[in-house]
């Protein structure tokens, strides 16, 4: 408990400044589709000159960019996916491993408590981290899409469309988290993080891309909560769910066997 | 009940040398010294010893709690004094030993504002802008806040300067008189010969020997300067325990671990215009003892 609470008060600058940058990045989006909802007739014959694969690669073949959500679907929830994910992987790739970097494992570990114990705090953190981060993030995000909508809406698949980044996100600060107890000494985890989000991502966009690649929708998060599949479906699909608490579970429990095995070389 | 025991406890790790076959026992209420070269495998000890690394062989209790499963037992009733002081560079002083404070479930603030005060710790100084003696003062509080039964301490004094030392060294005095044993790693043996009752030596990783320190003063070797006349021989001088004789003019230097009365018996034969009988430096003595026996265990 002692570790949490510090965890959450020393990492708290990082964690707001992601928030307001996610959060202006997605009022931006909604903002913008304010500003030219009555042209959007005219916005999706500009669109339809665009090459098809273009289109497909981001969904917009299956999406109409004239109708709010739909609209969000395309243009803001890659930042929730994308971005979201990077500061997931950074947290879940660092709360621990700059304990043994910056060699403060060696305080925290000469104190009553056990590694396990050390383990639930840091996940704990970044859980709690990503949940704020997307409810701030989804509060506003409902407000401003109330704001700007010019028909009904159906909710259900907004709210779908907040929790899909959460679940990506969650997924990356967990498999960035088990990497990072694998990993002795300095190694940076984080730029791997990274580049393993950015990989992920180019997959998903892949896989949209040809019949060929479907496989990938089970290899990469972000085809696990897709927008196009979300709105046009009105679901998460239930084997996405399930990859999700396996693939989950599977990291966290690793972790903390890995753990318990660890030599700490300090 | 042992307040340190371990038995065969070895650690392999690699390349590296680990600790091998490492047999201890330390007496409650005792000061162990735990000395040895850089590198020796003191450090790599104590880390096995608080599960910081896992034994590859043998086992170890502390305060007769297992080391491996019951670590957290342990470290509830050990005060462990790292040889670097690494902490939380963003908390200030006060911040810091709070937090420390904060795990033990019992009021350590009464002790910790004492010793923080005879440290002459500054507490509202942030971590990242002290200077290795001042890290060094904020872990000494830490380690001793909670009134621990053992404490390790790993170079316990580096970085001290000698008034702070003297002082740390007054409050070890007065913990072990409490009944706190003190587990004391170095490798300056003028350090060990002040606080401790008994010493281990340890290098390469295996522990050479375990003796009283009075024991050890007592075996040790002495450094013998002779000066003879002019055109004596000094040469002629051959005695049993005679290790390194360097001459230089007429001024012949030893270190003997022989009798002492044969060696008066020795130089009575010779024209001898001056004679200094020397206790050598640990340092000296460490190094003529187990020369080369490292290597060879």
């Amino acid at each position: 408990m002692m570790v949490l609470k510090k965890e959450i008060k020393l990492n708290l600058r990082t964690l707001l400044i992601w928030t307001a940058a996610l959060l202006l990045l997605n009022l931006y989006i909604i903002v913008i589709y304010g500003s030219f909802a009555d042209q959007m007739d005219e916005f999706a014959e500009l669109i339809e000159t665009m090459p098809p694969a273009l289109l497909k690669a981001f969904n917009m073949d299956r999406l109409a960019l004239t109708d709010i959500i739909q609209y969000y679907g395309t243009e803001g929830y890659i930042l929730l996916t994308l971005f979201g994910s990077m500061f997931a992987v950074m947290l879940g790739t660092t709360l621990l491993a700059k304990e043994e970097n910056e060699k403060t494992i060696e305080f925290l570990l000469s104190k009553p408590i056990t590694r396990n114990q050390v383990i639930t705090a840091k996940l704990a953190t970044h859980l709690i981290y990503i949940v704020l981060l997307n409810l701030v993030v989804a509060a506003v995000t409902v407000v401003a899409v109330e704001q700007v909508r010019t028909e009904e809406i159906d909710y259900g698949i907004l709210g779908l469309l907040l929790m899909g980044p959460l679940l990506i996100q969650i997924t990356f600060a967990n498999l960035g988290f088990l990497a990072s107890v694998f990993v002795r000494g300095r190694r940076p985890v984080y730029a791997t993080g990274i580049g393993v989000v950015l990989g992920m991502y180019f997959l998903s966009v892949v896989s949209n891309l040809t019949e060929s690649a479907e496989f990938l929708r089970y290899i990469t998060p972000f085809r696990w909560a897709d927008s196009a599949d979300i709105i046009i479906n009105g679901r998460i699909d239930g084997i996405y769910i399930a990859l999700f608490v396996l693939i989950n579970s599977g990291a966290v429990v690793l972790a903390y066997i890995a753990y318990n095995r660890k030599n700490i070389a300090i | 009940m042992l307040a340190i025991e371990t038995q065969a406890l070895t650690k392999r790790y690699g390349q590296a040398r680990g600790i091998i076959d490492v047999d201890l026992q330390v007496e409650r209420g005792e000061v162990f010294g735990f000395i040895g070269p850089n590198g020796a495998g003191k450090t790599t000890t104590i880390r096995t010893l608080l599960n910081y690394l896992f034994p590859s062989s043998g086992r170890g209790s502390i305060l007769g709690h297992d080391i491996v499963t019951e670590s957290k037992e342990i470290k509830g009733r050990v005060g462990y004094l790292p040889s670097e002081g690494n902490y939380y560079e963003d908390m200030k002083v006060r911040q810091l030993l709070d937090f420390s404070a904060s795990f033990y479930g019992q009021d350590c603030s009464s002790r910790s504002a004492e010793l923080a005060d005879r440290l002459q710790v500054e507490m509202d100084k942030g971590i990242d802008s002290l200077s290795t003696g001042n890290r060094r003062k904020v872990g000494i509080v830490m380690a001793l806040m909670h009134s621990p039964d053992l404490l390790i301490l790993d170079e316990a004094s580096n970085g001290l300067d000698p008034l702070m030392q003297q002082r740390f060294f007054d409050i070890l005095r007065e913990e072990n008189q409490r009944g706190t044993t003190i587990f004391f790693s170095s490798h300056n043996l003028s350090e060990v010969q002040r606080l401790c009752n008994r010493v281990a030596m340890i290098k390469d990783g295996r522990i050479l020997e375990i003796e009283e320190v009075d024991e050890l003063r007592r075996r040790q070797l002495r450094r013998v300067r002779v000066t003879l006349s002019r055109g004596a021989t000094p040469s002629r001088l051959m005695l049993k325990g005679m290790v390194d004789p360097v001459q230089d003019h007429g001024t012949l230097r030893f270190l003997y671990s022989g009798e002492i009365n044969q060696l008066i018996n020795e130089l009575s034969g010779l024209p001898v215009e001056n004679l200094w009988i020397e206790e050598p430096s640990l340092e000296e003595v460490f190094l003529h003892r187990f020369e080369g026996q490292g290597e060879r265990a």
